[in-house]
């Protein structure tokens, strides 16, 4: 057997718990909002996934998962809801009106996105292959559409999240 | 990096005049995260008019006294 097939699945297991800590360790810290967290969860989540797609797909090839992304996708939702749970319990103010501001631009920001990318993808074909061509698509695909755009739209609000917080809203 | 705000405001220096309050203090008599406070402090934020004057109560002084307008140059 070839022994990187060996050492590879430990290096990556640590290297993703070392970054899955790390993220773990943010999103306890309490100095930064709920929302703040929350986005670094988020884009903690999708680049520790980027790394293991380079990995895993892209180095050792190993066969795909059908469907493990969007798993991954609903896992995330329901993890980030989470954050903040003590918080919320314990009564305290979580969310002001400066959160609110922010919320609402990266909202608005990421949506704006969405429906870009999703006109983008309906597009494409038409641009490509003309507009008196058949294309046939595999209906994955359409769902596959409605993933990728609503990933997107996560990472991009995410985004604004995060500097909107650094940066200071006026 | 904060873009700073128009409005520069007296917090911190009302914060210390009244016994040494801290952010987290302040934030939980006006209603806000003690995030906030540090943003209005750092003029990275500027607060609406309801939370400018819960600030003010807070203090006990005018809104004037926490907050004062700088317009830009040209205006």
């Amino acid at each position: 057997m070839n022994p990187t097939m060996i050492v590879a699945p430990g290096v990556i297991a640590a290297s993703l718990a070392a970054g899955g800590g790390l993220l773990w360790a943010l999103v306890r810290n309490r100095s930064l909002s709920i929302q703040e967290r929350q986005a670094w969860l988020i884009l903690g989540s999708f680049g520790l996934a980027g790394v293991g797609f380079v990995i895993l797909d892209l180095l050792l090839r190993l066969p795909r998962m059908a469907g493990i992304d969007i798993a991954g996708l609903l896992t995330l939702v329901a993890v980030s809801s989470w954050i903040g749970r003590r918080e919320r319990r314990e009564g305290k103010p979580v969310a002001d009106e400066r959160d609110q501001e922010i919320t609402r631009r990266a909202d608005l920001i990421g949506y704006a996105v969405f429906w870009m990318a999703f006109i983008v993808a309906c597009t494409a074909p038409l641009l490509l292959k003309g507009p008196r061509s058949t294309v046939t698509l595999p209906t994955g695909l359409l769902i596959l559409l409605v993933y990728d755009g609503f990933a997107i739209m996560m990472v991009v609000r995410s985004l604004v999240v995060v500097t909107l917080y650094r940066r200071g809203v006026q | 990096m904060s873009k700073q705000t128009e409005v520069s405001n007296r917090i911190r220096r009302l914060r210390f005049d009244h016994g040494e309050l801290t952010q987290q203090a302040l934030a939980d008599r006006v209603g806000v995260t003690r995030q906030t406070i540090i943003a209005l402090e750092a003029g990275a934020y500027a607060p609406s008019l309801l939370l400018a004057f819960k600030l003010a109560r807070a203090f006990g002084v005018a809104v004037e006294a926490v907050f004062q307008y700088e317009p830009a140059k040209g205006e």
